[in-house]
Formats: structure tokens, sequence, C-alpha cells
């Protein structure tokens, strides 16, 4: 870990960020936290922001994630959608751990989503071909084709070593 | 995904052809792209010629227009952010200066840093003032070359905050019935700020505050009576 200074620094690793479970609907734009510096209530809000956002904005680069600091007395998150409207979540008194839960349920991809798009993500090579590396070895494995001349011998008139013999 | 980018505006479709001129095979891809990109077609992200192409066009962040132009459903991007305050030079008419505050990722410490953008939002109410946080919304086609997203709705207004959980006002992280409850408490101060009878912010515009307004670096004064309410002293 290069740079490890400060505060948690595993926060900054690649893996870390990687490792991010909230992966934001396509929906959501704008990802608001508003807490304050003080207050015992804001603790979870205050740790969600320090463990979290940096996986938040990493998992989604094209959501603004944004921080509003002592304006209200209770903290909350604030989704804006593309539709124009927003969702606000409650997180008085809520643990970290209670936070990223809530927010899988409420405003993220769930799991089978998230699986489905990687396997539409993943640029598969042309299934029709064989070889080194390929799904098949040879073409001979397809049935229709010219069977694997070392289990089943082509026949003569097929052969060229029969067909252009000169002796 | 297809994406649209913007063409430099000195390299036309005629000023590629002509500079690959000698490239028979790299002319006509050229500008084929070149002419789908002039006429904001979708073109294909994974194509060489247009990865090449990408040398000529305007890729700084904020022109990365992410929209699909004519044919495709066009997304407005929403960002929230911050009035800035009227400033002769920079602010234009019908239109309010915004600072929007986005994460960006630092590669060699993987951290996130905030970054300031300032974009001209349509907002020809006026509704909008210095530290209201708005949401403003890109526009499907710029208005003018400057003007690019209009502003949706003021959020939370500076000064006069409602907690959009419980609906109450709000100042700096307290309820303000419950300020008045200790105020009256401890005696209420007869010259203290009384956020219900308050006037409106800006009572005092053309009045005293002359900073909404074309402003201009101030003239010698020679006479006593030439106020110049509008100028400015910087």
């Amino acid at each position: 870990m290069p740079f490890m200074k400060g505060i948690a620094p595993i926060r900054r690793t690649v893996q870390y960020l990687q490792s991010g479970k909230l992966s934001l609907k396509d929906r959501v734009q704008v990802f608001s936290v508003h807490y304050n510096r003080l207050g015992e209530n804001h603790q979870g809000a205050r740790d969600f922001v320090f463990w979290n956002l940096p996986q938040v904005q990493y998992q989604n680069p094209q959501v603004q994630v944004v921080t509003f600091k002592n304006m209200t007395p209770t903290p909350f998150i604030r989704c804006y959608l593309d539709s124009g409207d927003d969702v606000l979540i409650d997180v008085d008194n809520k643990s970290k751990e209670e936070i990223e839960s809530h927010l899988k349920l409420v405003i993220c991809k769930s799991d089978e989503l998230l699986a489905k798009e990687a396997i539409a993500q993943e640029k598969k090579d042309n299934e029709a071909n064989f070889g080194y590396g390929c799904q098949r070895h040879c073409i001979c494995e397809m049935p229709g084709q010219v069977p694997c001349s070392a289990v089943c011998p082509l026949p003569n008139h097929m052969r060229g070593k029969l067909r252009f013999a000169t002796d | 995904m297809a994406v649209t980018r913007r063409l430099h505006k000195y390299y036309t479709v005629s000023f590629l052809k002509k500079w690959y001129v000698s490239h028979q095979r790299l002319c006509s891809w050229f500008s084929e792209i070149a002419a789908k990109i002039v006429k904001k077609e979708e073109v294909e992200e994974e194509s060489h010629a247009n990865s090449v192409l990408c040398w000529f066009t305007t890729d700084s962040v904020q022109s990365y227009n992410l929209s699909f132009v004519s044919g495709m459903a066009s997304k407005a991007v929403r960002l929230l952010g911050r009035c800035l305050p009227f400033f002769p030079g920079k602010s234009i008419p019908n239109a309010t200066r915004v600072q929007i505050r986005e994460l960006e990722l630092d590669e060699t410490i993987n951290m996130y840093f905030p970054k300031d953008t300032t974009f001209f939002a349509h907002d020809p109410g006026q509704v909008c003032k210095p530290g209201d946080i708005v949401l403003i919304s890109s526009l499907p086609q710029k208005l003018t070359p400057l003007i690019e997203h209009e502003v949706l709705k003021v959020v939370y207004p500076f000064g006069d905050i409602t907690d959009p959980i419980t609906g109450k006002k709000v100042m700096n992280a307290m309820y303000r019935e419950d300020i008045e409850f200790i105020s009256e408490m401890y005696g209420k101060n007869e010259k203290g700020f009384d956020y219900e009878n308050a006037p409106e912010r800006g009572w005092q515009e053309d009045k005293k505050d002359f900073s909404h307004k074309q402003s201009y670096r101030r003239f010698q004064v020679y006479d006593k009576e030439d106020k110049q309410p509008y100028a400015v002293d910087y």
C-alpha cells in the first residue's frame, strides 16, 4: 500500500474501492448526505461518509456525490432522480451498517440485476471459433462435420497421398 | 454505449479531408465518422477511426456530453450546486452562476478530492439568490454559447432552510422553535432577529444593496453628490 498515510488509509486502496456494495440505480443522478460534525445521532452518518462514500462514488462515477454539513438537526440522505423526484432517507440514530443495508434495499441495484449486467458486459469471443483457447478444440467435434481422422480415417479418394501418388 | 463528441471548431469535415487526402483509406473512415459527429449522430465507441478522431475533438471534462442528440432519448444530467454571487464581468442576465462540487479521483493515491465547476443556469424569473442550494438540469440544446443548464428548483434557500424530514424551519442545525424556546427561557432580546416577522431576502435591493446589478469600477469621484450606487471599488 503506497502513500499509506493518514487515518484509515485502507479506504484509499483500489481493492477497497472496488468492493463497494452500493451500485445505485440508473435513475439516481445526485446522492446527497446531510450530517453534522457533532451529535450522537449523526455518528452513523459520519461513519458512512468516512468509510463508504468513496466506494459509492467509485461504483457510480456518473452520480454526483455531495455532502452538506451542519445544516439540519437530524441527518438524512437525499437522492435526486432523473424523473425530478427525490428519495428522502432518514438516517437519524442509525449505524453505518443499517444505513448501508437500507440503501441497498431502496435505491441500489439488486444482486441478480448486477449479475445479469456482468454477464451482458462480458465480451464473448465468437462461439463458432475452434482451436487453442476456444470452447471446442476441433471442428470434428461437431455432429455433421467430417469426423476426426485420428479416429475414423478419410476415404481414399479424399486422401492426397493416395490421389497424387506417382508410383 | 455510443457517445457524441463535439468536433473542435477548427477541424471541420473539409479540413480533415484535406489533411488526409494522401491516405485514401483513412480519408474515407475519417470523413464518415467526422460527418456523423458533425451531424451529431451516434458513433461506435469501439471503432478505431473514432479513437483516432478523438484527437480532433474537444474532450475536456466539462464538454464531454453524454446525452444522445437526435434519434435517441437524451438523459438530462441533474446536478446540485450553490449559487454564486453576482460578479461584474462574469455574470450574465437571466442566468445564475452555479458552482457544482464533484469528487475527482486522484489516481496516484486513490482518493477523492472536491472539484468545483461553474455553470450558467437559465433562470428567467431570478428565483435564485447567492448562497442558495439549487438543482440544475442540463438542457437538451444550448440556449446561448454560455448557458447549458437550467434551474429546476431551489432546494435550500440561503438562511431559510426547511428540514425535509419534519418540515420545520431550521437555523444552523437547530430548529427555530427550539431557538425561540431557549431564548425565552433566558429572556428574549428585543433587538434579536425575529424570524417570523422579518422581511424576505432581497428587500434592500435597489435601496441599499446594489450587488445584484451590472456593475463597473468606480469612476473618479469629483463631486460629493456623485454617489454611483452600482459601482464597485475593486
